[in-house]
C-alpha cells in the first residue's frame, strides 16, 4: 500500500514538473513571438523638414524619422521629450556649421558621434551663402562689441544642393545600417531622379527669365539659395519682417530696372501680405516663394518636400511666361 | 599570549589586505579607462583627473580635438572637463556616453538633456539631500572677484546608483553647461516682459533692474533657455581630457602613434601605466613593511618558544601527576599541542578578523579617499 502511495506521489510530481516545463515553454514561446512586435524601429532625427523628408524617402519603412517641432515653432521652445527622443536617435541629421539651421542644438546634450553635418562632405565652399550686409551684432564678453555676417541656412531651396545633402544622408545611413545598403541605395535612386527633374525645371525657368529679360529681387536673403539655383546674381532686400507699405514701395521703385526690363519680386511668407499694393504701385510681379521650413503634415516620403520645391519653380515659370514684352 | 600573537600578526595581515584592496580598487578603474589624451604636462595629474576628478590641470585641449577624433571614427571618445565645484563636489562636464562607458545606472531620473541640467552621484545626493527636481548651485571660484560670474543653479534630473567609486561624489553636467559656468555662454532676461514688471524700475529712457530683485545666481529655465547662446566657436572651448576606448590593441596603437611627438601640445597616456609609477613608490613602503613583518614574526616565534618552554618547565609536576594517574605521554603531548593550537588559532583569527573589518571599512571609502587627495 505504502509502495503504491510512493508511486502515486512520484507520478504526481513528474506530471507537475512536466506541466511546469510545458508552461515555461509556452511562456518562452510567447515571449519569442512577442519580441518582434515589441521591437521598435530604429529612430533617425532630422533638424529640418527637407532633411526629414529626404531621410524618410531613403529609409522607407525601415526607420522612424523624427523632427523636433521647435524648428517650425521656436516660440514653443524645447520640449524635454523631443530632446530625449533626439538623444536616443541613432543618427541626427543637421545642416552643418556653414548653413546652421538649428542654433538650438547648442543647448542640448547630444552625442557628437551621432550628429551628421550634411553640408560638410559634399558642399563646395562657394555653395555656402554669407550675407555681409545682414550681420549679427554682439556686445558682451571680453571681446566687446563685434559682429559677424549671417550664413543662410536654407540650402534645401536649391535642388542641386539638396541632392548633395541626400548623398551625405545616404552614406551615413549605410554606415549606420550596412545591411540595408541595397534598399537605401534603391530608394535614393528614385529620390535623385526626382531632385534632378526639379533641377531640370530650374534650368528651364532660368532660361525663361533670361529670355524675358526679367529682373528678379528676393525680399530677403533667405531666398538666395533659390535665386542662385536660377543662376541669378544676388539681388535682395532685407525684408525679414513685413515692412510699411509706403517704405516698401519706395524701396522697390529704387530697385526698378531701367529700360524694358521687368521686375519680379520673390517674397518669403509674411511679405506677401503687401502683394496687391506693391503690384499696383510698382507694376512689379510679386510672387510668393515657400521657404519649405515646415509642413502641416508629417511627410510620408520626399514627395511633399519635392512637390513644394517644384511648386516654387512652377509658380515662377507661370509668371515669367505671362510677362511678355 | 593571545594578545601577543594578535599584536604581532595584525599589522602585516592588515597592511597586506589593505594594499591589495587599494591596488585592486585603483587599478580596476584605471584598467577600465584604457587611454586618455590631454594637454602636455604631468601624466599622473592627467590620469588622476580623468579617473578621480581631483586634479586641476593647467592645460586644456580644444573641443575641436574631440570632434576630430569622433569624425575619424576609429575609436570611441568621451570628453571630460573638470574645473568648478558645486558645494565642494567636482562638477564633471562630459557627454551622456560617460554613463554607459562606466556602466552607471540611474536610481532616479534620466541623463541630462538640455543645458542647466545635472546628474548627481549617490554620495552627493545623500550628503546634500538632493532628489530629482531639486537644484544645486555651482561654487564661485573666486569669492573676491568683483566681476566674478554668478553661480549657476543646476536642476537635478537624475541620481546615480551607488557605485563605490569617484562617480558617487561628482555632479555630472553637459560640457555646454560647464561652459556657461565658465562664462563662455549666457542668456538674457527680457526686462520689458510683463513678468518682470515687479523686478524693474522704468525710467524715462531706460529700464533698470532693481538690485533687491536681482537673483544672485543664474538659472536656466524653459522660459529663458532660448536666450542662451555662446560667444565664440564651440570648437575652441576647453576640455580637460578625452577618454579613449579603442576596439582593439592595433587601433589603439595606431591612435597612440598620432599623438607621439605631435606639435599640438597634446599627450597620450595609459592611466594604468601612470598609476603603476605612483604605486611603485607605495610598493617600496610595502616591501619595508614585509621585512619588518618577518623580523617581528621571527622575534614573536622565538618569544613564543621561550614562553612555551618555560610553561612546560613550570607545569612539569602537573604532567608527572597526570602520567602517574594513568595518562599516556602521547595524550599529555596532545593536550599541550591542543592548548598551543587554540592560542595560535584565536590570536591569528582575531588578527585576520580585525584586518577583514578594517579592509571592509577602508574599501567603502577608498575611492572617495583617493578622490579627496
Amino acid at each position: 500500500m505504502n509502495r503504491h502511495r510512493e508511486y502515486l506521489v512520484l507520478a504526481l510530481m513528474l506530471t507537475l514538473s512536466l506541466m511546469g516545463c510545458s508552461t515555461s515553454e509556452t511562456t518562452s514561446g510567447e515571449a519569442a513571438n512577442a519580441k518582434p512586435s515589441t521591437q521598435t524601429k530604429p529612430v533617425i532625427a532630422a533638424t529640418n523638414f527637407a532633411l526629414q523628408s529626404m531621410a524618410k524617402a531613403i529609409v522607407g519603412d525601415f526607420a522612424d524619422v523624427i523632427r523636433p517641432q521647435v524648428q517650425s515653432s521656436p516660440q514653443r521652445g524645447l520640449d524635454t521629450e523631443e530632446v530625449i527622443a533626439m538623444q536616443n536617435a541613432d543618427v541626427v541629421l543637421t545642416n552643418g556649421p556653414g548653413a546652421n539651421d538649428a542654433a538650438w542644438l547648442d543647448l542640448i546634450s547630444l552625442n557628437e558621434s551621432r550628429v551628421v553635418a550634411t553640408t560638410s562632405d559634399e558642399f563646395e565652399l562657394s555653395d555656402f551663402i554669407q550675407v555681409e550686409d545682414y550681420r549679427t551684432v554682439h556686445s558682451h564678453g571680453d571681446e566687446g562689441e563685434h559682429s559677424h555676417p549671417w550664413l543662410v541656412p536654407h540650402c534645401w531651396l536649391n535642388p542641386r544642393l539638396a541632392h548633395s545633402q541626400s548623398l551625405s544622408i545616404l552614406n551615413r545611413l549605410i554606415a549606420a545600417y550596412p545591411d540595408q545598403k541595397e534598399t537605401f541605395s534603391a530608394h535614393h535612386k528614385s529620390l535623385k531622379q526626382e531632385l534632378q527633374s526639379v533641377e531640370a525645371l530650374a534650368g528651364e525657368v532660368a532660361e525663361l527669365i533670361q529670355a524675358r529679360n526679367l529682373t528678379v529681387i528676393a525680399s530677403d536673403p533667405r531666398l538666395l539659395f533659390f535665386t542662385r539655383s536660377l543662376k541669378l546674381d544676388d539681388n535682395y532686400l532685407l525684408w525679414f519682417e513685413l515692412p510699411e507699405a509706403s517704405a516698401a514701395i519706395d524701396e522697390l521703385e529704387k530697385r526698378k530696372p531701367g529700360g524694358q526690363a521687368k521686375l519680379v519680386l520673390l517674397c518669403a511668407q509674411e511679405t506677401c501680405a503687401l502683394k496687391s499694393q506693391l503690384e499696383e504701385a510698382t507694376g512689379a510681379a510679386v510672387l510668393p516663394v515657400s521657404l519649405i521650413e515646415s509642413a502641416e503634415v508629417e511627410p510620408d516620403s520626399a514627395r511633399d518636400y519635392i512637390a513644394m520645391l517644384r511648386e516654387n519653380y512652377q509658380r515662377l515659370k507661370s509668371v515669367a511666361e505671362g510677362m511678355t514684352d | 599570549m593571545i594578545l601577543c600573537l594578535f599584536l604581532a600578526a595584525v599589522l602585516p595581515i592588515t597592511v597586506s589586505r589593505l594594499m591589495s584592496s587599494f591596488e585592486k580598487g585603483i587599478f580596476s578603474r584605471a584598467t577600465a579607462t584604457p587611454a586618455v589624451i590631454g594637454a602636455e604636462g604631468s601624466r599622473l595629474d592627467l590620469a588622476l583627473q580623468s579617473l578621480y576628478f581631483n586634479r586641476k590641470l593647467e592645460g586644456t585641449l580644444p573641443y575641436s580635438e574631440y570632434k576630430r577624433i569622433v569624425a575619424a571614427g576609429d575609436v570611441k571618445a568621451i570628453p571630460i572637463h573638470v574645473k568648478h565645484t558645486a558645494r565642494d563636489y567636482p562638477i564633471v562636464a562630459t557627454t551622456n556616453e560617460y554613463f554607459s562607458f562606466r556602466s552607471l545606472r540611474f536610481e532616479q531620473g534620466r541623463p541630462f538633456g538640455v543645458i542647466g541640467e545635472c546628474v548627481v552621484g549617490a554620495s552627493v545626493a545623500a550628503a546634500l539631500q538632493l532628489k530629482e527636481g531639486y537644484g544645486v548651485l555651482s561654487d564661485r571660484p573666486d569669492l573676491l572677484g568683483l566681476a566674478g560670474d554668478y553661480p549657476l543653479k543646476m536642476k537635478v534630473v537624475g541620481v546615480l546608483e551607488k557605485q563605490n567609486s569617484a562617480d558617487d561624489a561628482a555632479v555630472f553636467v553637459d560640457l555646454k553647461t560647464q561652459w556657461v559656468i565658465e562664462g563662455f555662454g549666457h542668456g538674457h532676461q527680457d526686462l520689458e516682459s510683463e513678468g518682470q514688471a515687479e523686478n524693474v524700475k522704468r525710467e524715462s529712457d531706460r529700464i533698470v533692474a532693481l538690485p533687491s530683485k536681482v537673483v544672485p545666481y543664474t538659472e536656466i529655465m524653459p522660459e529663458n533657455l532660448a536666450s542662451f547662446h555662446f560667444h565664440g566657436a564651440l570648437d575652441d572651448f576647453p576640455v580637460s581630457a578625452i577618454i579613449i576606448e579603442a576596439p582593439d590593441v592595433k587601433r589603439e596603437t595606431i591612435f597612440e602613434a598620432k599623438y607621439q611627438n605631435n606639435d599640438r601640445g597634446l599627450q597620450f597616456i595609459r592611466p594604468v601605466e601612470s598609476l603603476e609609477t605612483l604605486m611603485s613608490t607605495l610598493f617600496k613602503v610595502k616591501r619595508l613593511i614585509n621585512v619588518n613583518t618577518w623580523l617581528i614574526g621571527i622575534s614573536t616565534a622565538l618569544l613564543m618558544g621561550l614562553v612555551v618552554l618555560l610553561s612546560l618547565k613550570l607545569r612539569q609536576n602537573e604532567m608527572e601527576t597526570m602520567f602517574k594517574i594513568g595518562c599516556e605521554r602521547k595524550m599529555i603531548a596532545t593536550i599541550q599541542l591542543t592548548e598551543m593550537g587554540i592560542i595560535l588559532a584565536v590570536g591569528l583569527g582575531l588578527a585576520v578578523a580585525f584586518a577583514v573589518l578594517l579592509d571592509w571599512l577602508a574599501t567603502r571609502g577608498l575611492e572617495n579617499w583617493i578622490a579627496g587627495q
